[in-house]
């Protein structure tokens, strides 16, 4: 109890005037911000003046002055602008189908399964992504390959076989493999968290499963939604290992033009402009989706607390 | 009923409405898994031990090596330190010679001692004075197969630069089972309509685009004017619908491994390691002729051990070394001092067209152009990626 009433008299110091101990205790922001400003903000203005400069010789010594030249020969390039509608595309779909999977499955694992099963059944869905992304991407190329087990299914059951490996269907299952998971977390976080009460009231009223579905489930988990699409969206817009191992190498996305500009001739100014573009439109499409989810207050009664 | 509207959540209140423990507990599954998702991507390196700047006047016996693969594998380097005593620090560069040489001008001075880029890229460095000029009485070069020992990109100004120790070429490589020798002898083949989807190519502009070069009749390949680079291009997107992969060396040799992919320009690097394990490929020069690549060593002018350095030389130059380049499980390649021909078993000779050491130059370089380096070298690259991109 004493040591209650002194705790409640030191915080009642603070109140009154700067303390040594709050000095001290600003202190420990100073690592926070150390490490945000060394490896978040320098290296990102360090990419945003790369872009507007031009490589000389090497690539790694940059001509002197400012220049918007990388941004008009990337933007007047008609081939730039079908790699940067292709990764729009490809990001789109995975975000699409990643959500018909996932809803399913978190439904299912919420409002479904018997409590006791929910956590084995959730690490089953975790499971295969502890390995290596590049393993899997690899398995996923014996999988669909024209040789591979698929088409030998096809061919058992005398069906057409199908050329899946080396195109962007590929990439776009390979991305939703790993897209449902993550969506599903997001999903089974905010639906585990919708009021109980709520559904109760929603059968009280006379609500059959599918309405209590609709007016009920669905928009709480909008949030978890959104949140798990935004995500997603940003690991597959700038990835470049799956459109690599699964879509071939051909029919480039953006991540690879970038790559493509340091390996050919180390164009750091060409990368860093392909890496902001990237950058800008991920903001423009995330943050919109963020206020999205942010908006409609007053749901605090629609949770658990 | 309609007339229930659940009140529309908020994403600060439905986090916080969640319980802090199954936020952090959902957050770090999905943070985990994504995290583990995206450093695995990352291209790997086969790395032995990081190279130290030190060094002492008397020579440290230690030789920090950046070196394309191969050299890793076991016995590649024992026989040279059990010899020398000297400690090899190697680091296997997966990428281009690029982002080699790029690693290397940005290291600070002193820190890499050797490097294997394609020697198109010495004379350049040589001009830079980024080299250490080498003395070819120092070096078995009497023992090398015309003209390697006089191999043009090695040398600068009338002075030696680099050390060429593993080469090979690109022409046609293909499945024997779906195609005929006869049918490989021009590049023409490579629009032949059964080929729709059917050819990989190794994902670097300059071989590819010198072979097109080649099949259009432009010699040497690698200096064009802007009306020939154009016609270049055009041949280059014609074949596009053909094309069903762009990939590394690995991806490209699963791809015909697989029986999926019939044809790829390339040579013995893929194909060689296919026929061994018994898959039904081969490779020829056609008609038209095709491209080398090659491999040298070099050292840079600022190696603090350059004793060491051309000890490291006069080894991966002998035949002993060599031999065992030649097969090496990341790819065949041949080599140049004739000497290792002889301590290859007759299959491998075969495979690596080294039988006939007496006449190679006559019969198996004339058709072949050095890969260089073109000035204009942006203009090729945007052909490329504007290629890929279609």
């Amino acid at each position: 109890m004493s040591n209650l009433s002194l705790r409640a008299s030191r915080y009642s110091g603070q109140q009154q005037g700067y303390s040594w101990h709050s000095v001290f205790a600003g202190l420990g922001i100073v690592p926070v911000v150390a490490y945000l400003l060394l490896f978040y903000l320098v290296p990102l203005v360090y990419l945003l003046a790369a872009s507007f400069r031009v490589a000389t010789g090497s690539g790694i010594e940059f001509a002197p002055g400012w220049t918007w030249q990388n941004y008009q020969e990337i933007l007047s390039n008609q081939a730039a602008w079908v790699t940067y509608g292709r990764s729009l595309g490809i990001s789109f779909a995975t975000v699409g189908l990643s959500i018909l999977c996932a809803y399913p499955v978190a439904y299912t694992l919420v409002f479904v399964l018997p409590k006791r099963y929910r956590q084995t059944a959730l690490l089953l869905v975790i499971a295969p992504f502890w390995t290596s992304f590049v393993v899997r991407a690899f398995a996923w190329q014996l999988l669909l390959a024209d040789s591979g087990l698929f088409n030998r299914i096809l061919t058992a059951l005398s069906l057409p076989g199908v050329e899946i490996l080396y195109t962007h269907i590929a990439t776009v299952l390979g991305f939703t493999v790993f897209g449902t998971m993550l969506i599903t977390l997001n999903l089974c976080a905010v639906m585990e968290a919708i009021s109980p009460n709520l559904l109760a009231a929603s059968a009280d009223l006379g609500a059959k499963r599918w309405h209590t579905f609709t007016d009920v489930i669905f928009p709480l988990s909008t949030p978890g939604l959104l949140i798990g699409s935004v995500l997603l969206f940003i690991f597959v817009f700038g990835d470049y290992v799956v459109p690599t191992l699964l879509g071939g190498g051909i029919r480039t996305v953006l991540a690879q033009a970038m790559v493509g500009a340091i390996t050919t001739h180390f164009n750091i100014p060409r990368a860093a402009t392909y890496a902001t573009i990237m950058l800008i439109t991920i903001l423009a499409i995330t943050l919109p989706v963020l206020s999205l989810a942010g908006r409609g207050l007053n749901s605090k009664d629609s949770y658990r607390n | 009923m309609n007339n229930f509207k659940p009140p529309h959540p908020n994403f600060r209140t439905v986090y916080s409405g969640i319980s802090r423990r199954k936020f952090i507990k959902y957050g770090a599954l999905a943070l985990g898994t994504g995290a583990i998702a995206s450093c695995s991507g990352a291209p790997s390196e086969t790395t032995s031990v990081s190279p130290s700047a030190s060094a002492s006047p008397a020579e440290e016996k230690i030789l920090n090596v950046l070196a394309f693969s191969g050299y890793e594998e076991p016995g590649m380097l024992e026989p040279f330190e059990a010899a020398t005593g000297i400690k090899v620090n190697l680091k296997i560069h997966d990428g281009s010679d690029d982002e080699m040489i790029a690693l290397i001008k940005t290291s600070p001075a002193g820190t890499w001692d050797i490097m294997t880029p394609t020697s198109a890229y010495i004379p350049a460095l040589a001009k830079e004075g980024v080299l250490m000029e080498l003395n070819p009485s120092d070096y078995p070069l009497d023992s090398y197969l015309p003209p390697f020992d006089q191999w043009s990109t090695c040398f600068e100004g009338g002075k030696m630069y680099g050390l060429l120790n593993r080469f090979g070429y690109y022409g046609i490589t293909y499945d024997s089972t779906k195609l005929q020798a006869s049918e490989v002898e021009s590049l023409d083949v490579l629009m032949d309509p059964k080929l729709q989807g059917k050819i990989a190519l190794f994902d670097w502009f300059l071989p590819n685009m010198g072979v097109v070069a080649k099949w259009l009749g432009f010699n040497p390949p690698y200096q064009l004017t802007a009306d020939q680079l154009a016609q270049v291009k055009e041949k280059l997107f014609a074949l596009r619908p053909q094309v069903g992969l762009i990939g590394s060396t690995a991806q490209t040799t699963q791809a015909l491994a697989s029986g999926d992919f019939w044809v790829a320009i390339a040579g013995e690097f893929i194909q060689a390691g296919l026929a061994v394990e018994g898959k039904p490929f081969l490779a020829s020069v056609p008609k038209e002729g095709g491209v080398t690549w090659d491999q040298a060593v070099i050292v840079l002018g600022n190696s603090p051990r350059p004793q060491n350095a051309v000890k490291f030389l006069q080894y991966v130059a002998g035949a002993e070394f060599q031999a065992k380049l030649a097969v090496a499980r990341t790819y065949y390649s041949m080599v140049p001092n004739q000497d290792a021909a002889a301590l290859l078993t007759n299959d491998q000779r075969k495979l690596l067209n080294l039988e006939d050491v007496t006449n190679f130059q006559q019969k198996f370089l004339a058709n072949l152009s050095p890969r260089e380096r073109p000035d204009n070298i942006d203009e090729w690259s945007a052909i490329w990626e504007e290629f890929k991109s279609l």
